[in-house]
């Protein structure tokens, strides 16, 4: 069931609006009666990722906003549009079991705030990069990752990938994939080493005052 | 620091023993990280190194050097380094991509003025980064403990080696010898400057930065070796399926 849809060319992402249409336009591959559900799946995911894309570098790019106000908005967006639930509970993996269900609320509200948070502060990394959207790709499971390349001052484009998986009517992301380093893979690492060394409460604590101290000097 | 000095820095401690294999721990099976005590140390000493050396090095440098020279002379180094990568394509009979390689160099060399600009890209002909760890993790030797070496960053034995050679075919080892020894320091500052951003997000988004920075390390040149034509504009070889499934024996509590 693994597919691969391959534009002919990867798609310059500007600022006009209608590049999103463009995009859907373009996932829209003919292909087999089977793999019609996988192109409707793959073209509403990247339409996704279009948009996202589209209004972050908008927000980034918008000289009337102040960096506190970008950063608000972009925060906002990542709660719109990563599924924090399935992260969290991918993140934890096995330690899941071993929570309690306050903890795992717990845990599951710091973690989101410690990813917007993150995603937030684009606003500080920000070197008037282009992103570009590349092939996208329907995984066995019925996930789709749509590759990204940014484009910005180093001499090689990062690949950004990002994996989504589909919730009611939305398509939301589950992870980010940045140079073959799943995020979601790292947090697990992370996450499973604290447990085993400060337990489920000492891994809460620390993502809590981690947040509190980048939520006070503002990102 | 630069090339010529971390080999040597990485030559004296693969000599000295540092070359080992861990006992297995009780469970019969290998502890992933049985150096994490003295990696960090080592890892505390690397991050203050840059926060309080390279990275304001890098910063200054950025500020009085235009972008644009920035970037042309990363692709002048990056250009500089075909001997390397011509060997290591051949070694795991990759000749296509040692061909692209070729072509790459003869044509950035002289139409791109020296390899300052890279119209070879433009023409479709496609960069490959080998290098001698991943070839040898292609030849099936294990990668050993993860380790962290001073200055030089995350590593371990088979990369460590790999990094020897890697300086052996580097034509900035021999600008060294031949006395001009500020020009891999230049190469390494403004490659510095240049991945500011993924730093910064590195910083940014780890809640334990050792554990992140050696698990990202290791994610990533297993990828490389599993694959190492992440240049092309593909969608990525993921990692394994079970990442991204809940178990079934337990109720979703969401």
């Amino acid at each position: 069931m693994t597919r691969t849809l391959r534009e002919g060319s990867a798609l310059r992402r500007g600022l006009g609006c209608a590049a999103l249409g463009v995009a859907l336009g373009l996932a829209g591959a003919p292909a087999s009666a089977e793999g019609a559900v996988d192109d409707a799946a793959a073209a509403a995911a990247r339409a996704r990722v279009a948009d996202t894309v589209e209004r972050v570098l908008a927000v980034l790019r918008d000289p009337a906003l102040s960096g506190d106000d970008k950063r608000a908005r972009i925060e906002g967006l990542a709660y719109e549009r990563f599924d924090f639930a399935t992260i969290s509970r991918l993140v934890l993996a096995r330690n899941w079991r071993r929570m309690t269900p306050e903890q795992r609320a717990a845990f599951q509200e710091e973690f989101k705030r410690h990813l917007s948070l993150t995603y937030g502060g684009s606003v500080d990394r920000y070197r008037d990069e282009e992103v570009l959207l590349g092939a996208t790709r329907v995984e066995r499971n019925g996930d789709v990752t749509v590759r990204t390349r940014v484009e910005g001052d180093a001499v090689e484009p990062v690949f950004v990938d990002y994996r989504l998986r589909r919730r009611e009517d939305a398509w939301l992301v589950i992870d980010v994939i940045i140079e073959n380093v799943s995020l979601l893979q790292n947090f697990r690492t992370q996450t499973q080493e604290l447990i085993s060394n400060v337990g489920p409460e000492g891994l809460i604590e620390k993502l809590r005052s981690k947040n509190e101290a980048r939520t006070a000097k503002g990102g | 620091m630069t090339r010529f000095g971390l080999g040597f820095l990485v030559a004296s401690a693969l000599v000295t023993g540092a070359c080992f294999s861990p006992p297995p721990g009780p469970d019969g099976r290998v502890p992933p990280d049985p150096l994490e005590g003295s990696n960090r140390a080592v890892f505390a000493f690397n991050d203050s190194l840059d926060r309080w050396f390279f990275e304001p090095l890098a910063d200054g440098w950025a500020f009085v050097t235009p972008k644009v020279l920035r970037t042309s002379l990363g692709k002048f180094f990056k250009n500089l380094g075909y001997p390397g990568r011509l060997v290591t394509n051949l070694l795991q009979a990759e000749f296509r991509q040692a061909g692209s390689e070729t072509l790459r160099f003869a044509t950035n060399t002289t139409v791109g003025v020296a390899g300052f600009f890279d119209p070879a890209s433009r023409f479709g002909l496609g960069q490959y980064d080998e290098d001698f760890g991943q070839v040898f993790g292609r030849w099936g030797f294990g990668s050993g403990p993860f380790w962290m070496i001073p200055v030089a960053g995350p590593s371990n034995p088979r990369e460590a080696w790999g990094l020897l050679f890697d300086t052996a075919f580097d034509p900035l080892t021999y600008l060294f010898l031949v006395d001009v020894p500020g020009v891999g320091f230049v190469s390494g500052v403004n490659e510095r400057s240049l991945a500011d951003p993924q730093v910064e997000l590195a910083r940014d988004a780890a809640v334990d930065l050792y554990v992140s920075v050696r698990d990202a390390y290791i994610q990533r040149r297993e990828a490389l070796i599993r694959d190492g034509r992440v240049m092309e504009d593909t969608a990525p070889d993921q990692p394994a399926d079970d990442l991204y499934e809940i178990p079934e024996d337990e109720d979703g509590i969401e």
